[in-house]
């Protein structure tokens, strides 16, 4: 499955999808003109990879963890719906077998984007969620 | 050259809103069309405003938070056709921040249509009456009903910025005409409930 990378811009955040370095990460400010725009491909990525981890875990009897990095400066509430999109299903992942893990990265002095975080937590409860605060 | 009446009014009105402004401490004012591109452009202004302003970096973050959602809540709620009907050009919208000791207010307004008015009344009225631990349940249910619906993001804006100020809603909706109010939100964020 090939990668997908998107650019960080003023509205939309970095993203990166890299299954061959095995990197998942979602970062910086998300605010798009139009948020289905941006996160529908991402959605039906992480939906399509789960045939990938299907296969791995058939063919090799396991399947490369998914740590998934969700990195924010600041979302939008529109955002939001989607990052809950993704997170349903990473928990799916782990439904299905699969190793997956939400890491929550947040400016340490951003009490609300810790919040954020814990509020999602509760919503996938059997995705593990671990929360990095990070220091200027 | 000659000073014409106009002249004169505009500087009356021009002396009118600079001590208006000044007398209530409002550091940014914006009243016009409001798009993807004059929203990047106020929150940068704003973002610049507010490290000069304020000192927390927690505090910075969270206006900054209220600030975008209350932008956007304006983007969703402003009616476009029926305002550009009824007035006869592009339908604009109001922006105003104001800080008076560690006092930091929002206030915006838009047209909506009378018809919207009752069930935002009774959102808002519900925010009003909600604890912090109501209004995070709350979030979590309207983010659980919408992935379930599909639906794009029902109302959790206004959630979003109850729970981040912290303050309660202050509103007013004016009818304008048989169509449409002015619908008037003002949001305060109080730096003292927050150290």
């Amino acid at each position: 499955m090939n990668a997908m990378i998107l650019e960080a811009t003023n509205t939309t955040a970095k993203l990166v999808l890299d299954p061959t370095k095995n990197i998942f990460e979602i970062s910086g400010e998300s605010r798009p003109e139009n948020t289905g725009k941006y996160f529908n491909p991402v959605v039906e990525w992480l939906n399509g990879y789960q045939n990938v981890l299907y296969f791995q875990k058939s063919n090799y009897g396991k399947s490369p963890k998914v740590s998934f990095k969700f990195s924010f400066d600041y979302f939008n509430s529109t955002s939001a719906k989607y990052i809950a999109d993704m997170l349903t299903i990473l928990e799916k992942y782990v439904s299905n077998g699969y190793e997956a893990e939400a890491i929550w990265v947040y400016d340490a002095m951003d009490i609300d984007m810790k919040e954020s975080g814990e509020e999602f937590a509760i919503l996938v409860p059997k995705l593990p969620f671990t929360y990095q605060p990070i220091n200027d | 050259m000659e000073i014409t009446k106009q002249d004169i009014t505009q500087g009356i009105a021009a002396h009118t809103v600079f001590k208006f402004m000044d007398d209530h401490n409002i550091i940014l004012s914006y009243v016009g069309d409001l798009n993807h591109s004059t929203t990047t452009s106020l929150l940068k202004n704003l973002q610049k405003t507010l490290q000069h302003l304020e000192p927390n970096v927690t505090i910075r973050k969270k206006i900054y938070n209220v600030m975008v959602e209350c932008l956007d809540n304006i983007a969703k709620y402003n009616e476009k056709q029926e305002t550009e009907k009824f007035m006869g050009r592009t339908a604009p919208i109001m922006f105003m921040f104001s800080v008076v000791s560690g006092l930091y207010t929002i206030t915006t307004g838009n047209h909506l249509k009378n018809t919207e008015v009752p069930l935002l009344k009774e959102n808002l009225d519900a925010m009003n009456t909600s604890d912090k631990t109501e209004l995070k349940s709350m979030y979590r249910k309207v983010i659980s009903d919408t992935l379930k619906q599909q639906d794009k993001e029902g109302g959790l804006g206004l959630i979003d910025i109850a729970i981040k100020s912290g303050g309660k809603f202050k509103y007013e909706f004016r009818q304008v005409s048989g169509v449409l109010s002015f619908y008037m939100l003002q949001i305060e964020i109080n730096t003292k409930n927050i150290i």
